[in-house]
């Protein structure tokens, strides 16, 4: 078996040196595979996402335990920018885009890692992919609508150069059109680009529709992974991602079986 | 460029160190002073005159045998710091004599700790305040040149000599009680004495431009200008009036750096009038301080020190004469009688006696650039006024 | 006329300190009280090279600029670089702290004596005659061109510069920033640099006109209303403010009394504080964060 790109193993993340946010969690990405977090609010999805992208001192947070290994190299507790020109580009929930700087501005304070292999250079590949940037490129990035701002803030993530993108929360709040068209284009720049995919994402209908590979966070812990089409397959998937109320109804109480079904799957 | 300010190094490390093996009777005497801080300029040289005539006394021999140990603290001119190096002097040290080299506002609190342990205090760099003149609190001295209300005197007196008292005369302080309330006397005085004061500019301790106010003198104006405030303050003022085409004449007070900023700035409608001779005079004195500076490397121009030089002068005078120089009492009552030769640093002896411990006679003398020898010459001698 | 004169150089002279406090406020929110420290301190390297080269002048200014660059780069990296991620008063307290220790520095090498760097690299300091018979000195004219290519050339290395844009982006989201690979070190060590060399820019010039000693420090911080005034965070609003804060204060000297030019800044400021207290230009909702 091939050294797969981003290997995350039993990581544990604590809050403030007290609040353990996340722990045992370990998932892989290969290189063009596009792979899916899914969980409810507070499963610890984004604090897995950001530990992968590193933490700033401001947020007091820290990787107490377990590896990341990109490429096979270690990138606990590196400074983002770090993490960034080795090729691992976030595209964060909230705050994705500079509000005061235009469009332009967004994708030019990006430091120049190199073009494509091709030649091209990055601008002419981002609007290549979001031919609408092109042509709101003056436009003051606060001034988008929602969509629009997740376009420029994937480019923006595109202009790293990155072999894998991280995206936290691609659907949120945005029209359902919107949605198809912005994972159109993921699955567009995977396949030319041979850009990696780990997505974020509540809507676990979004992700397992694009996604080869999926895992299922519950407080802090991995409770599920397995193919995406293994997933949505999945009763519980099917009831509680997907809201295909099957069968009877279950009480909450059951969830915590997932547990058991770690042990299954895993 | 001086490399490192090595003398206050040592002094601070003398202190720290505070040594009383050092010699079993060595006489001490303390020192607070603005070594440090925004103001030090106007303090730090006179100190180093003062360390340098005390250590070539105890090379000397000391007086009468015994040795002098002249213990030097920083107070970055603040009261509570003055208070507190005064306070450790008096009791941990068991000075005889306390001095103080700062600025006004540290006078109140080494006043009273002086006072409370019954050791004489002298002022030996800033103004003298009141108390020391006639009649004089027993317990303060002041050495320093800067007379209030004399200067103003001498200064209108010499205006008037030079120009009558057909005048129109601007005035220039900083905004410091000393500084004002010198210039508010002299423009009363000057009003008294028929003179037409046609601006009166009180600038803020550090201005980032002289010209505004150096504006409403010019437009007020002025023919003459007397200006009894910082170095800093009186000098960019006057550069500031010349930058605006201004020709009149501007008096100044002769601050330690008077001498090096006459030769720098060269203009002939620039007196000073002080009350310690210049070293343009070349006295053989003057030779004696030119050379304990160069021997000690010291930081600052010899020219600079005769306020310290002579406050050494009156201390070993005072110590000298003293029965019991060991005991603080006793040097009091000797400097409460003392007639020092100030050997032409002065314009005479100073002179204390029961009631007077400014002096008894306080001398000026108006100094200038002299373009064609190229030299400072003096304007006017020794004028003398009697202090009552 | 003259009256317009002194007004615009005050106005130089604040604004060109000014513009150092809202550099570093902007990209990183720490309020710089070190500033009138580090100007003094870059005045003072001209003393320092004025002495070592004094055979060309000219070299002599611009080692003493370049050299505060480097400094205030150096100030970032090995001190403040530490506080990064703490609280902001935390650091703010550590640039008071720097400037303590730079005003005793200052004292202990240079000492406490007045220095005239223009004599000491044996230039003049002639007198422009303006139309209206206003006059100026060379160095206070030198001082507002010195403000005005400053301004200029911030504006546009922020406006169009990437690095500029960096430092726009790292001000107003610093770890978007460090995501987009932006590396934030550089980012506010450039700011700092930059900071400290627009201050030193403004020391050097003010001790060429009218010589230097330590009392430049306060100078430094009657510049710091102007950049409140303006808005901390806006470069356009420092030029306002300084304009402001120069002429009430030379109007006041003029018309009404000299001895109030000291409070002026402060009164101007209070009443920006109670109508706008994020100030002409700042941003309402940088405000909140502090």
């Amino acid at each position: 078996m091939t050294v797969p790109l981003l290997a995350v193993d039993k990581l544990e993340v604590v809050y403030q040196r007290a609040i353990t946010a996340i722990q045992g969690v370990s998932l892989k990405v290969s290189e063009g595979q596009i792979v899916a977090i899914l969980g409810t609010n507070g499963a610890g999805k984004t604090t897995t996402l950001r530990a992968i992208s590193g933490f700033l001192g401001l947020d007091d947070a820290r990787v107490t335990e377990g590896t990341i290994l990109f490429r096979g190299a270690h990138l606990e507790n590196r400074p983002p920018h770090e993490i960034t020109w080795r090729g691992l580009a976030i595209v964060p929930e909230r705050d994705k885009v500079f509000p005061n700087l235009s469009v332009a501005e967004n994708l030019a304070v990006v430091p120049r890692r190199r073009g494509t292999a091709d030649g091209r250079s990055m601008e002419e590949v981002v609007y290549h992919f979001f031919p609408r940037l092109a042509e709101l490129k003056r436009r003051e990035a606060g001034l988008l609508s929602g969509g629009e701002r997740q376009m420029l803030a994937i480019a923006s993530g595109l202009m790293c150069a990155p072999d894998l993108l991280l995206i936290d929360e691609l659907s949120l709040g945005l029209a359902p059109v919107a949605v198809g068209k912005l994972t159109e284009s993921l699955v567009q720049i995977r396949d030319e680009l041979g850009i990696s995919i780990l997505l974020v994402e509540q809507s676990a209908s979004v992700a397992l529709r694009i996604a080869d590979y999926g895992y299922v966070l519950e407080n802090g812990r991995v409770v599920l992974d397995g193919d995406a089409q293994r997933l949505l397959g999945h009763a519980d998937i099917q009831e509680f991602y997907l809201g295909h109320a099957g069968g009877s109804r279950r009480s909450y109480r059951d969830v915590k079986q997932y547990r058991r079904s770690r042990r299954w799957y895993g | 460029m001086k490399t490192m300010n090595w003398s206050i190094l040592v002094g601070l490390a003398t202190v720290l160190a505070a040594p009383p093996a050092l010699a079993q009777d060595a006489l001490k005497i303390g020192l607070t002073g603005a070594l440090t801080g925004p103001v030090a300029g106007t303090y730090a040289p006179a100190v180093e005159g003062l360390r340098l005539y005390i250590d070539r006394l105890n090379k000397a021999g000391g007086v009468n045998g015994r040795q002098i140990e002249l213990l030097l603290q920083d107070d970055a001119s603040e009261p509570s710091r003055a208070a507190a190096n005064a306070k450790r002097f008096l009791t941990q040290d068991g000075v005889v004599m306390l001095l103080n080299a700062s600025l006004s506002s540290t006078y109140a609190p080494t006043i009273a700790e002086a006072k409370r342990a019954g050791v004489p205090l002298l002022f030996t760099a800033a103004a003298c305040p009141p108390e020391v003149f006639p009649p004089a609190d027993p317990n303060l001295f002041c050495t320093t040149a800067f007379g209030t209300e004399y200067d103003s005197r001498a200064a209108l007196n010499f205006i008037k000599e030079t120009a009558g008292t057909e005048v129109k005369i601007g005035f220039q302080a900083m905004a410091i009680p000393v500084s004002r309330g010198e210039i508010d006397y002299a423009e009363n005085l000057a009003k008294g004495m028929g003179m037409t004061s046609v601006a009166k500019e009180i600038t803020p301790p550090p201005a980032p431009d002289y010209s505004p106010f150096a504006s409403n003198i010019s437009s007020a104006g002025a023919e003459w200008v007397w200006s009894w405030a910082p170095w800093g303050s009186q000098i960019k003022t006057f550069e500031a009036l010349r930058r605006l085409g201004w020709e009149g004449n501007y008096l100044a007070w002769a601050h330690l750096e008077a001498e090096s900023e006459l030769e720098r700035v060269k203009d002939p409608g620039f007196y000073v009038l002080g009350a310690n001779a210049l070293f343009a005079e070349d006295l053989p004195v003057m030779q004696e301080i030119t050379d304990a500076a160069q021997a000690a490397g010291a930081e600052y121009p010899a020219n600079q020190m005769t306020e310290g030089w002579i406050a050494g002068m009156v201390i070993e005078a005072a110590l000298a004469s003293a029965e019991d120089p060991g005991s603080a009492d006793s040097v009091r009552e000797a400097m409460s009688g003392l007639s020092v030769d100030t050997k032409g640093l002065r314009g005479g002896s100073l002179e204390w006696t029961e009631e007077n411990h400014f002096r008894t006679q306080q001398h000026y003398k108006v100094y200038r650039w002299n373009p064609e020898s190229e030299g400072i010459e003096t304007v006017s001698g020794w004028t003398t006024f009697d202090v009552e | 006329m003259q009256l317009a004169v002194n007004i615009l150089v005050l106005a130089a002279i604040y604004a060109l300190i000014a513009c150092g406090y809202v550099l570093i406020y902007r990209v990183s929110r720490v309020l710089n009280l070190a500033h009138g420290e580090l100007m003094m301190l870059g005045a003072y390297m001209l003393v320092a090279t004025a002495s070592a080269f004094s055979m060309s002048p000219v070299m002599a200014v611009v080692i003493a600029a370049l050299m505060s660059l480097a400094v205030g780069g150096m100030v970032y990296l090995f001190l403040m670089r530490r506080m990064t991620g703490e609280m902001v008063l935390a650091a703010v307290l550590t640039t008071v702290a720097l400037g303590i220790l730079i005003r005793g520095a200052v004292i202990l090498i240079w000492s406490a004596q007045q220095y005239h760097p223009r004599a000491m690299l044996g230039w003049g300091n002639p007198v422009i005659t303006l139309p209206g018979d206003a006059r100026i000195s060379l160095y206070a004219a030198l001082l507002i061109m010195a403000t005005v290519v400053v301004y200029g050339g911030l504006f546009l290395f922020l406006r169009f510069g990437r690095w500029g844009m960096r430092m726009r982006a790292a001000g107003q989201d610093p770890l978007l920033a460090a995501q987009r690979g932006i590396n934030l070190h550089a980012v506010f060590a450039l700011a700092w640099g930059l900071s400290t060399f627009t201050g030193a820019l403004a020391g050097i010039l003010i001790a060429l006109d009218s010589g230097l000693d330590s009392t430049m420090v306060m100078i430094g911080l009657k510049a710091f209303p102007a950049a409140l005034v303006g808005g901390l965070d806006s470069l356009a609003g420092a030029l306002l403010g300084a304009l402001i804060i120069a002429a009430a204060e030379v109007g006041v000297i003029r018309f009404i009394d000299p001895l109030l030019a000291d409070v002026v800044p402060f009164i101007v400021l209070i009443a920006m504080l109670v109508i706008r207290p994020w100030g002409l230009f700042g941003t309402r909702e940088e405000l909140d964060r502090v």
